[in-house]
């Protein structure tokens, strides 16, 4: 305490306000460990007994979800469903990848059709909530919670490529018809860069959802992050140790059994998976599937039914690595069985970026078409035979 | 994990750059060396008047866009080095020392763990409920002992600023690696821990006699 005695005045508001901080930071701490959450939840799972009786999916319609004006470039859709099963898309469009004018729009699907285009977010737009710029934005990702809320993530970059992305948080009470920035999630150390999103959320039984990640700059590995019912980011892993697999989809197989299958990188080109035996908090890789992935994005999807579905590029002899959309089913998530071609092209053709949703007894499917629409096709699914 | 609302990160980020931007500025302006203590409260008053700006014309608009926001640390040991040169110190831009030493081997660790070079998940221990808020706290009363003994130092001041932060707001992020870490802190106590190995290796080598010719 010579110190003080030496350094008088000001060296005492010093320890006073010190010790004032500290009291508080004491009592900050305090109050939230008395509201810390309850044990991790596990997985919303389909009717396990029915992922092994038979399955048949008939398509009822294909079309191509309506553009907004002046944007001859379109990617990355992503669907959530709405009350009264109905359905919104996202997907960003613009002049070209990566372009200043890229921007998330969404569209509502009422049953039987699609409405209007709207913008959701912007370079600007999101730029103006955070604070801080936006160099360019890219996919869409989003998730209704028990309380119809719509979470949406989006691919947000600082300084750089897609090396120098970030994952923007939003949410709209309105069924999409507006959305706030809740915040960036923070995800790397690194300027909090590299973080992206592409694949479908997956539902907890507590409300909350894990959502899908990736970390890309040169080294990719596929990572996921759990929510909790309201949407606040509990914790988040590391999807195996692979340094070239990225986008992975993931579905829940049993309460702590979880399966995430990822796009290729590297030279095998093949659909890569990972097992965990935790609920998620731990993975270990596996043995690549013996399906074809020439570094394209797949979706997984497991259907009320308990049955998995697949839908990724297959590499015919006269494709190319994005030509053909492949959709395949399993009942164990380990072996898969194919069911359809939904999209078959020539070589240089694009059908890719795609993702599944269930919306009462149909299954929704959409996709880039060719760089310049979504695609989408609807399927109803029906059990043993029965309509 | 308990993250900070949206407009707290804001608002940090605006002050946080400002009070960067004015250590750098005052360490790399010549003429600083002569400024009074009020010409001083006046460099930092314009930075943080000028970082408030709305949207493109903040100069922390364009820092969030490359760097998101500064760690706590960077932020504490520029608002340290600012406060000594107010107060009549000679304080260079200098980090201390336990900081040079300390920061590099686990800003190291960190960052290859986040390239995806290792898989231990530091970066995700930062956001833990118990063990990463509990050290905070335990540091928090570490420096409040220090500054209570030994006075308001640089590197307590500057560890205090993030930990306070931290423990309070959860500032920046809610991860205690981002309280205490950033690239460009890493970057600088990298630099500097190259130049004090220097100066000892220098040192050692001035000390040695030179040796007297042999007889002939």
């Amino acid at each position: 305490m010579s110190y003080l005695r030496n350094h008088g005045r000001s060296a005492r508001l010093v320890l006073l306000l010190a010790t004032l901080i500290t009291i508080a930071a004491i009592g900050a701490e305090a109050l939230r460990w008395t509201r810390m959450a309850g044990p991790t939840a596990a997985p919303t799972l389909g009717d396990a007994a029915g992922a092994t009786a038979a399955l048949t999916l008939t398509q009822v319609s294909r079309s191509l979800i309506p553009m907004p004006p002046d944007t001859p470039s379109a990617h990355a859709s992503a669907l959530a469903t709405l009350p009264g099963e109905r359905m919104i898309a996202f997907w960003w469009a613009g002049s070209r990848e990566s372009g200043p004018n890229v921007k998330v729009y969404a569209a509502r699907w009422s049953g039987s059709q699609w409405s209007s285009p709207w913008e959701v977010a912007s370079r600007e737009s999101l730029a103006r909530a955070l604070g801080f710029g936006v160099r360019r934005i890219g996919n869409p990702v989003a998730w209704t919670d028990r309380r119809g809320v719509v979470h949406l993530y989006v691919v947000a970059t600082g300084l750089g490529g897609w090396a120098a992305s970030r994952i923007a948080h939003l949410s709209s009470s309105d069924e999409g018809a507006t959305f706030s920035v809740r915040r960036m999630l923070p995800l790397s150390p690194l300027f909090n860069t590299s973080a992206l999103v592409r694949t479908s959320p997956v539902g907890l039984t507590d409300g909350g959802w894990w959502l899908p990640a990736y970390f890309e700059m040169g080294i990719k590995y596929p990572m996921m992050v759990s929510f909790d019912a309201e949407g606040e980011p509990k914790w988040f892993a590391r999807i195996g140790a692979r340094t070239s697999t990225l986008q992975p989809t993931i579905a829940s197989v049993s309460a702590s059994e979880v399966r995430a299958w990822m796009r290729d990188a590297s030279d095998e080109k093949r659909v890569q998976q990972a097992l965990s035996r935790d609920g998620g908090q731990s993975w270990q890789d596996l043995p690549a599937l013996d399906m074809a992935n020439d570094n394209t994005s797949l979706a997984a999807v497991r259907l009320d039914s308990g049955k998995f579905i697949m839908l990724y590029n297959h590499v015919a002899p006269s494709g190319s690595s994005r030509s053909t959309l492949r959709l395949s089913m399993s009942s164990d998530a380990r072996s898969w069985e194919h069911v359809v071609d939904i999209a078959n092209g020539q070589a240089g053709d694009e059908f890719s970026y795609p993702t599944l949703q269930q919306v009462g007894d149909e299954l929704h499917v959409a996709y880039t078409w060719q760089r310049k629409a979504i695609a989408h096709h609807r399927f109803r699914i029906q059990h043993d035979g029965k309509p | 994990m308990t993250l900070p609302e949206l407009a707290l990160q804001v608002g940090y980020g605006r002050i946080g750059w400002a009070i960067v931007a004015s250590a750098t500025l005052l360490h790399l302006w010549p003429a600083a060396r002569t400024l009074t203590r009020q010409h001083m409260a006046l460099v930092l008053a314009l930075a943080l008047i000028a970082a408030m700006l709305p949207g493109q014309a903040s100069y922390a608009f364009w820092l969030g866009l490359a760097c998101q926001y500064p760690s706590g640390l960077l932020v504490g040991c520029c608002a340290a080095t600012i406060w000594a040169r107010m107060a009549g110190e000679r304080a260079r831009y200098q980090l201390p020392l336990s900081l040079v030493i300390a920061l590099p081997p686990l800003g190291a660790l960190l960052y290859l763990d986040a390239l995806g070079l290792l898989t231990h998940g530091y970066f995700f221990w930062g956001f833990s409920e118990v063990a990463a808020p509990a050290l905070a706290l335990l540091g928090t009363v570490a420096c409040l002992g220090s500054i209570a003994t030994r006075g308001a130092r640089p590197a307590t001041l500057a560890l205090f600023i993030s930990l306070g932060l931290f423990t309070l707001l959860r500032l920046p992020s809610g991860n205690l690696w981002d309280a205490l870490l950033d690239p460009l802190l890493w970057g600088w106590s990298c630099v500097a821990l190259v130049s004090l190995v220097r100066r000892k290796l220098a040192q050692r080598s001035a000390a040695v006699p030179a040796l007297a010719p042999a007889a002939t």
